[in-house]
């Protein structure tokens, strides 16, 4: 079973378009995916600036989540196959199985581990590749991915270079290698020394305090800090500044990629990870989605303070400036095209980076 | 209930009002709350979070321009942190809705309209109560509390000689209005079994040409259409999965007074999406208003059906569909007094299960354009089948609108109440709240709209023990085209409503009377916002009349006496309202001549 989560960097970045490509691609190849989210997403009009938004058209056969209120306001039809007992603000998440075409309002469990057991049983129920809509700039559930694809674009900023510059950082967060062992995830900070280890900090967001006073305790023959959950910007500041300092060598493990991001602006924390590495103290996580592709969508709600209005920069300028220096590849899906090679990419070999 | 423990997070820099009202709310039902700061970081408040146990986590923040990412954010290092596995995370603030709150990741959003008991519900994870009160509200009856006593034996005896004499006068007397109702209930009972074309057949004989040509040959009048079965079925299923979960409550502190719109747009299916979205803001009940050409015709058309014009078509369907469709509770009044089918438009409402109508004898012959006999007759049987079906019926002093004095129009509607009462309906005075036209040339609101308005009342309730619903709509004429101006006038007459006690007001939408075609919901909801501002703003405290009101209370009084005196010296009650005792044309009131020289009988 492959999980593809469609990630944003903010609102309206663009992942409904993406993921609305992708599926079409999929029914025009045969297909039947399964689609769930981490939100909510399909509605005619977004909740925050309310201009109209793209939908979700599904098909039949396809594997699907809604809530017990989204199904009432879908076109599509289906037969519920499970209640998952996963509430939303929007009621039971339930899987169905699609009997008839229309527009779905998906609405997908709030909490990773939950979205992890949606999937596991959207893959009993035959669905092959699970496309994981994202909402807003959440990413935090996207941990239990086999693949990503990223949105981005003038919503983020208006300025190509912003965007680009956060772009290549996240590609860069995305690229550092994974442990060749299957770990499980550690309680606390763990220092691996020669033949001791010590576990620190039981606890899961770690600033500039906690990675101190763990490698302020690091055991003899220190080789391998084991740090599970998020880190801050400043805790990764502090880790750079530290292993620059003390010239400590060896490997510092992550969870994943997602709880780089999520420590703070993705240019900073790629620096510090870039500084720790060129330092000798390699980042490596224990698991990694692949980074499969970038959208960027130039389309974006202009805010004057009262009303949003639909806008857009200048499209190729701004996608070509953005690619620059960007080895994943970036896709304008609505200007450009390009959702075969995408679907390729990111669902006919999603495990390959 | 087992206590929980709540973090209380104000993840906004100036804003901590209310969710420590929320923290005080729970603290009293014995909950362990922990309050943090306003000023921490996002990371600060995540670790605090993760370091301790907490069954719930409340945030509060107003949605602003990039705060949905940043809540977005937020949680998300909840759900990295291992939080969202143990604690459940609550956004509440201004504009945040489920969708929002599902969108964000939360397991719950409330915003700022939503009562305290809902979020302490959800956080004992007891049935929210609210979400399903409009469908468990219990149908208000206004007139239930009353006695129909009449205080002043004086008016009693006037009031008994007026309605004996009309109701002699009525006796063995019939009309083409009558005979359609009765046929029409046998319409009814046969619903299209063997015998329906002889008696529709008859029902025709009894009808004007374009009622006939539209139920023989289908040839509908000029405008008017049959609603396609696809458009109800999309209109049913989008009502369907839209219900309305949370009515706004109008009245702060009070039960009184109810508070109704009119519909009548000409389309049943745009009446009920305005219907459906008033009743989500808190609105009890609704009148619907026919189309004015209607009422020249005798007979009424058949069938589903939507008009281009103002004015709803009088229909079963018409009328079914309105009752199914809205709220249980909601009432349902439909205009009857109108026009040549009085009886029969009580009797499809009373079968379609409206739960009130209109009947006023005196304005539907001086304002409305009834020959005064045939209206007699035909709101006799029409109060009588409202007595049959239960249906309290209100009375509308509109012909105070024409130019009739406050005190022949009030002494009218007396008239109407204690013909109902001696036919065991149920009948409401309905006074206007207005800056009339005798008012205005007489200069007797110039001081304020406080002083005549609360006399009216006053001068009422000292006659007789009846429900009062000030109408029609309530600052009628005081209202201009400017939407603050408008919506401001009906609130401050509705706050006087509430205070003098009535038990229901109408309200008029800020575009009512300049829309120049169908109203538009933003206008409706407007007049409803300020209502429910004046509500809230008034309270239980009350708007003290000057002294100048009970003067004109005593002189209101002295003259409905008086009037009523007139009256009772006429042959009967058409005759009085022909002679101008009621309303004449110097006043601006002329009797009505549609359905002249109908009766028979007698």
């Amino acid at each position: 079973m492959t999980i593809l989560g469609i990630a944003g960097t903010a609102k309206n970045t663009g992942k409904t378009t993406t993921l609305s490509a992708l599926l079409e691609e999929g029914r025009r190849r045969g297909m039947v995916p399964g689609l769930t989210g981490i939100g909510y997403d399909g509605e005619e009009r977004d909740t925050v600036t309310s201009l109209p938004k793209p939908r979700l058209h599904v098909y039949p056969d396809m594997i699907a989540t809604t809530s017990e209120r989204c199904i009432h306001v879908s076109t599509a039809r289906g037969e519920i196959i499970a209640r998952t007992g996963f509430r939303t603000p929007l009621g039971e998440v339930l899987i169905l199985k699609i009997t008839r075409p229309g527009l779905l309002v998906v609405a997908g469990p709030n909490k990773t581990a939950e979205l992890g057991e949606v999937c596991r049983a959207m893959g009993k129920a035959g669905a092959g590749v699970i496309f994981v809509d994202g909402s807003l700039n959440r990413i935090a559930p996207f941990s239990i991915a086999n693949a990503v694809v990223f949105a981005t674009g003038a919503a983020r900023s208006t300025d190509a270079e912003v965007v680009r510059n956060e772009t290549v950082a996240i590609e860069r967060i995305f690229s550092f290698g994974t442990l060749e062992e299957k770990t499980a995830p550690a309680s606390g900070i763990v220092m691996h020394g020669s033949d001791v280890w010590v576990c620190l900090a039981r606890n899961s967001v770690h600033g500039r305090e906690e990675i101190g006073r763990a490698i302020g305790m690091r055991p003899p023959g220190f080789e391998r800090m084991d740090i599970p959950g998020v880190v801050t910007a400043e805790g990764a500041h502090a880790l750079s500044e530290l292993v620059v300092n003390l010239k400590l060598t060896g490997e510092v493990v992550f969870d994943d990629p997602v709880k780089i991001l999520l420590g703070g602006d993705p240019v900073l924390m790629e620096r510090h990870l870039t500084a720790c590495a060129a330092a000798g103290f390699l980042p490596r996580y224990r698991v990694r989605p692949s980074l499969k592709g970038i959208t960027v969508n130039p389309a974006y709600p202009a805010f004057d303070g009262t009303v949003y209005t639909p806008a857009h920069v200048e499209a190729r300028a701004y996608v070509n400036r953005v690619r620059t220096g960007v080895r994943t590849p970036v896709f304008d899906i609505v200007g450009e095209g390009g959702v075969a090679e995408l679907f390729d990419l990111a669902v006919s070999n999603p495990q390959s980076s | 209930m087992t206590p929980r423990t709540i973090l209380c997070v104000p993840l906004d820099p100036v804003h901590d009002a209310g969710i420590k009202i929320i923290r005080n709310a729970l603290a009293r039902r014995g909950h362990k709350t922990v309050l943090l700061s306003p000023d921490l970081s996002m990371d600060a408040v995540v670790r605090r979070a993760a370091a301790e146990q907490f069954d719930d986590i409340l945030v509060s923040r107003t949605l602003g321009y990039g705060v949905a990412e940043l809540l977005g954010r937020f949680v998300d290092l909840l759900d990295a942190a291992g939080v969202r596995a143990r604690s459940r995370v609550i956004l509440g603030g201004k504009a945040i809705t489920a969708e929002l709150a599902a969108e964000l990741g939360f397991d719950r959003g409330f915003d700022e309209h939503t009562p305290m008991e809902d979020v302490v519900a959800f956080i004992e994870g007891r049935q929210r109560e609210s979400e399903s009160s409009i469908r468990t509200r219990t149908k208000p009856d206004i007139t239930v509390d009353y006695s129909y006593t009449v205080h002043d034996p004086v008016v009693e005896g006037y009031l008994d000689e007026i309605v004996d004499k009309l109701l002699r006068w009525s006796e063995g007397k019939s009309s083409a209005g009558i005979e359609r109702m009765k046929l029409r209930r046998e319409l009814l009972q046969l619903q299209g079994k063997k015998g329906t074309e002889d008696v529709e057949r008859a029902y025709r004989a009894l009808c004007d040409p374009v009622i006939v040509a539209a139920r023989e040959a289908g040839t509908l009048p000029k405008g008017v259409r049959k609603v396609d079965l696809r458009e109800a079925d999309a209109v049913r299923e989008g009502i369907r999965t839209r219900s309305a979960f949370r009515p706004v409550s109008i009245r702060h502190q009070r039960s009184k007074p109810l508070v109704f719109k009119f519909l009548g747009s000409g389309c049943p299916m745009m009446d009920l999406v305005h219907g459906k979205v008033c009743e989500r803001w808190g609105v009890d009940g609704f009148l619907v208003i026919n189309p004015s050409w209607e009422a020249r015709y005798e007979g009424l058309l058949d069938g589903l059906l939507t008009h281009q014009q103002d004015g709803t078509i009088t229909s079963f369907e018409n009328v079914r569909w309105m009752r199914e469709m809205l709220d249980p509770a909601t009432l349902l009044t439909i205009r009857a007094h109108r026009g040549l089918n009085t009886p029969e438009t009580v009797l499809l409402a009373g079968s379609a299960g409206a739960e009130m109508t209109k009947i006023d004898l005196v304005y539907g012959s001086l304002g409305a354009g009834t020959d005064p006999d045939r209206l007699a007759v035909d709101g006799i049987a029409a109060i009588r089948l409202a007595a049959e079906f239960g249906m309290p019926f209100d009375i509308p002093g509109n012909d105070e609108l024409s130019g009739v004095p406050a005190w022949k129009t009030l002494a009218g509607l007396l008239i109407n109440v204690h013909l109902g009462r001696k036919l065991n309906a149920r009948p409401i005075l309905k006074p206007l709240f207005c800056y009339g036209p005798h008012i205005v040339i007489n200069g007797l609101m110039d001081q304020n709209f406080v002083d005549y308005n609360a006399a009216k009342i006053h001068a009422l309730r000292s006659l007789v023990d009846s429900p009062i619903w000030p109408g029609e709509p309530i600052a009628f004429m005081t209202q201009t085209e400017d939407r603050v101006q408008s919506a401001s006038a009906s609130a401050y007459h509705a706050a006087l409503a509430s205070s003098l006690g009535v038990d229901a007001i109408t309200v008029a939408s800020t575009d009512e009377a300049y829309s120049r075609g169908p109203i538009c919901l933003a206008s409706r909801i407007d007049s409803i916002q300020a209502v429910r501002e004046g509500g809230r703003f008034l309270g239980t405290a009350s708007i003290a009349p000057s002294p100048a009101a009970d003067k004109t209370t005593e002189d209101m009084t002295r003259m409905i006496r008086e009037t009523l005196d007139h009256v009772r010296q006429a042959a009967d009650l058409p005759a009085a309202i022909r002679d101008g005792l009621l309303g004449d044309s110097e006043d601006g009131a002329y009797p009505g001549t549609f359905g002249k020289g109908t009766v028979v009988g007698g």
